[in-house]
């Protein structure tokens, strides 16, 4: 799996890469989320990727597959978006055109709308 | 000022003499010459308690040459008062005494009423609040400073003060010979002000050059060496020291390591490592080379 | 603003625009997408001149850019290349760094090493004395020097001895003759000489062929930045720190490897991974740490060891007590606050301060506090006030905040029958023979008479010692 690569250290992450950091490059995974998955194996917040023992990077790869994060989470974005699109909203409108959906002004300063509002989302 | 230690004018004004003196005859000396820090009593008790355990040169010490039996005298006015003495010339003549303990002369006009005396007029420059630093330190710290943090760049330039103090005499390097009468490196650590100085003022250099825009003919200026003043001089070699700081890579981390690098490129220059050295030589070619130009109408003599 | 192509440009895309449709049939793919084009693009021609979009500039060739502002025109440029960074905690350990001497520094004449009397005898209250060699080693060991200290500047490390040195080393005495524990903290102002007196007692115990086990900051336990993991078997939950008890394992075994060389174990250790049998030298015990994993059970092994009867007594130390008096930063599996008293190494440090685990050969259990850095423990400084004035036999003991909710009861519950000595600064004698030090070790560069004395005294807030060194030391007037 994806994941499994992911987390071991010498795939994706550097040795010298915090554990939170590592954990919040997934999509859908911030600082809460991470600081708890970090609690629940006693890792404390400053553990780098090479300190942690291969038990403990099983344990947490397991966790990860476990969670929904990444392209799971992007799907239930992309859910929300088409239906609020399919049954025609004012907001999945606005999604499809890629502007604000909540009534900001357009004239300029739309940049993160751009980016962002989508049917098919990414980020 | 070396105390004039006689106690026998002092014994002098003891009660038990029938006359008193007449130059002690104004009031409140004893209280005046007490300062408002020091609590009597708590030294009363340190000094009893802990006369007896002290070593006797310890003692002597404390009483700057009065023998010990004088000494608990002037430190318990109840006994004394025990014994029938009580007035105020016996208070009087107790505050003398504690300034004979200071190694002071009671009978010196400066010092009546005073607990440290008068000091010595004109005061020294360094006596001054303003000008209590090496002028040449000053200017370096203000050259320091950054954001108008005078009180970070002060400890900045403590901090490079003790690191030349407590680094090895450097290796002074032939080739780049430093001010002429500087004293020998073996002797540079143990006064870090003039260490500096020194630094700074053999990278000193004597000339700027001026660029007189067009006069050169066809819109090219006109490179003429001008003279600096010391204080110039210092102020652009210590400015290049920066530079080459900013230069270096920071080896550690923490509020120290600006400093200590400044106080490495210091020992650098003195041991003539420095690139700064280069900055200097280049200048001064330059300014052989266009010191012809200083014939140039425009600056001859009218 | 100006239009995006240049006129050039423009004058190179009009002959395919003019040519007929039909006359561009024959033509390759290129040139029909030239002619599908809009006039005013360039794009695709100068895409099919250099070969269908391979080059980098997406834009094509020629457009001409607007008359472009260029900010911060004369900002120089500051990235420069500075070689290679320093490696991983080097940077650290600049900063930590300790320096013990230095040479340029004159000797002092008349310095004599300390000897364990010296440190007992009234008489020598306010003298100044050398720490012998082998036991800057084993402080050094211990972490007992800080990077703060001003040790850096004299030939040799040395120390002013206190009334309250005397003071504390014959009660550290007396309580070692008796076979008591004497469980005492620290406190005073900032710089007043805390971690300095703990250094003392330090060497004092190493003198005196003590055990010493020291915990350079409370804060490297609590402040979550070293590994943690539960106890497997312990109700309620305690927590492990192995990789720091690994490194506190060896910093005792390196420190007192004198007096651990002498002993040999009196009891067997079944749970231990390597079989030590009973009569083993302890050095053995010790050198076993070689993991993390098994750091925590071999420390505990030791520790019985150590606190075993027939054994040399023992100094605990701890400095900067209010980080281990709080809940920690440290988390459980369930996502709440772990308290510090829970972290099993703390609580070993709690329980001997608190009189629970009382060492049967005697010994003290020292704490200082630290005013520099520490977060509030509203609980320590009120029980720390309490115990002071019930000292001094002070008729009004301070009496907890009726109005405030932040008090633990565990806090107050460990410090409950523990002395306190409370550090101001030095009296004026003491002043002079410190400065008379300084002087002799050509640092301080003034005669030191009476008025000199005061006045750095006065500048130092009533003599405390590390105000008088900022004063006279780190000063630009050297």
């Amino acid at each position: 799996m994806v994941i499994n690569q992911a987390l071991s250290p010498r795939n994706n992450f550097h040795e010298l890469k915090l554990v939170k950091k590592a954990l919040e490059s997934f999509y859908a995974l911030g600082p809460q989320a991470s600081a708890r998955v970090l609690a629940k194996y006693s890792i404390h917040p400053r553990a780098k990727m090479g300190s942690l023992p291969p038990k403990t990077i099983t344990a947490l790869t397991a966790e990860l597959s476990s969670m929904t994060i990444e392209n799971e989470a992007r799907r239930i974005v992309q859910d929300n978006i088409k239906r609020l699109r399919d049954i025609g909203t004012y907001r999945g409108r606005r999604h499809a055109m890629g502007l604000p959906a909540r009534g900001q002004n357009t004239k300029n300063q739309i940049e993160t709308a751009k980016r962002l509002n989508r049917v098919d989302r990414k980020g | 000022m070396p105390p004039r230690l006689n106690l026998w004018p002092t014994c002098r004004a003891l009660a038990f003499r029938t006359r008193p003196a007449n130059q002690w005859s104004q009031p409140c000396i004893a209280a005046r010459a007490r300062s408002f820090a020091d609590r009597t009593s708590n030294n009363n008790n340190n000094n009893n308690t802990t006369s007896s355990q002290w070593p006797e040169h310890r003692n002597a010490d404390i009483a700057a040459g009065l023998p010990p039996s004088m000494l608990s005298k002037s430190t318990t006015p109840e006994e004394i008062d025990a014994a029938g003495f009580t007035s105020t010339e016996n208070e009087k003549a107790l505050s003398q005494l504690q300034l004979v303990t200071y190694g002071l002369n009671p009978f010196d006009p400066a010092v009546d009423g005073h607990k440290y005396g008068l000091p010595d007029l004109p005061l020294p420059s360094e006596m001054h609040m303003k000008h209590r630093y090496d002028p040449a330190i000053v200017q370096f710290t203000k050259l320091l400073m950054q954001d108008g943090k005078l009180s970070k760049a002060q400890r900045d330039m403590a901090i490079i003060l003790n690191y030349l103090r407590s680094s090895p005499p450097p290796k002074i390097n032939p080739a780049r010979p430093l001010v002429p009468g500087s004293p020998p490196a073996s002797h540079l650590p143990l006064d870090p002000v003039s260490y500096l100085t020194l630094a700074i003022d053999s990278v000193a250099p004597l000339i700027r050059i001026r660029a007189y825009k067009g006069l050169a003919g066809g819109g090219a200026s006109l490179d003429v060496p001008m003279p600096l003043a010391a204080r110039q001089r210092r102020r652009t070699a210590f400015q290049w020291i920066l530079d080459a700081v900013n230069k270096k890579k920071s080896k550690g981390s923490g509020r120290t390591m600006f400093p200590h690098r400044v106080a490495e490129e210091i020992v650098a220059v003195v041991e003539g490592r420095s690139s700064v050295w280069d900055k200097r030589h280049i200048v001064h070619k330059l300014g052989t080379s266009a010191r012809a130009n200083l014939n140039h109408q425009a600056f001859r003599r009218r | 603003m100006s239009a995006p192509n240049c006129l050039r440009c423009l004058l190179q895309l009009r002959p395919s625009v003019a040519l007929p449709r039909h006359l561009l049939v024959a033509r390759s793919t290129a040139a029909i997408a030239i002619a599908w084009t809009a006039p005013f693009s360039t794009t695709t021609a100068n895409n099919a001149k250099t070969g269908g979009g391979g080059s980098k500039d997406k834009t094509g060739g020629h457009i001409r850019a607007g008359k472009k502002i260029k900010l911060g025109k004369f900002k120089k440029n500051t990235t420069a290349d500075r070689g290679k960074a320093p490696a991983p905690g080097e940077r650290k350990a600049f900063r930590k760094k300790i320096l013990l001497s230095n040479n340029n520094a004159l000797p002092v004449p008349g310095l004599v090493d300390l000897t364990p009397e010296h440190m007992l005898d009234p008489q020598n209250a306010a003298t100044v004395l050398s720490i012998p060699d082998a036991v800057v080693d084993q402080l050094r060991a211990v972490e007992a020097f800080k990077p703060t200290q001003c040790w850096g500047v004299f030939r040799k490390p040395s120390m002013l001895l206190r009334t309250e040195t005397i003071d504390l080393m014959n009660r550290m005495k007396g309580a070692a003759k008796q076979k008591q524990t004497l469980r005492l903290v620290v406190t005073g102002d900032r710089i007043t000489g805390k971690s300095m007196l703990l250094l003392q007692a330090m060497t004092h115990a190493f003198l005196n062929d003590w055990i010493v086990v020291n915990i350079p900051e409370g804060q490297e336990l609590t402040t979550a930045s070293t590994e943690y993991a539960a106890i497997p078997g312990s109700d309620p939950v305690r927590y492990m720190q192995q990789t720091y008890v690994l490194k506190l394992i060896q910093a005792i075994r390196k420190a007192n490897e004198k007096v651990l060389s002498k002993l040999s174990t009196v009891q067997s250790h079944p749970e231990l991974p390597q079989h030590i049998p009973v009569g083993s030298p302890l050095m053995q015990l010790a050198n076993s740490a070689k993991e993390a994993d098994n750091a925590w059970m071999i420390f505990q092994a030791l520790w019985q060891e150590l606190t075993a009867r027939g054994r040399p007594p023992m100094l605990f130390a701890l400095d900067g007590l209010s980080h281990i008096m709080k809940v920690s930063d440290y988390r459980s599996p369930a996502f709440e606050l772990i308290h510090a008293h829970d972290l099993a190494l703390v609580r070993l440090f709690v329980e001997s301060l608190g009189g629970a685990g009382a060492f049967p050969n005697g010994g003290a259990v020292l704490a200082a506090t630290s005013r520099g850095n520490s977060p509030r423990a509203p609980s320590m400084e009120l029980a720390l006030q309490q115990r002071e004035a019930e000292q001094a036999k002070a008729a009004d003991v301070p009496q907890p905040d009726p109005f405030f909710r932040g008090y633990d009861e565990r806090v107050q519950a460990a410090l409950r029958t523990v002395q306190v000595l409370k550090l101001s600064g030095i009296s004026k004698l003491e002043a002079r023979v410190l400065m008379e030090y300084w002087a002799a070790s050509g640092i301080l560069r003034t005669t030191v008479d009476e008025s000199a004395v005061s006045e750095k005294w006065t500048l130092g807030g009533n003599g405390v010692v590390g105000e008088m060194e900022r004063a006279a030391l780190l000063t630009m007037r050297l």
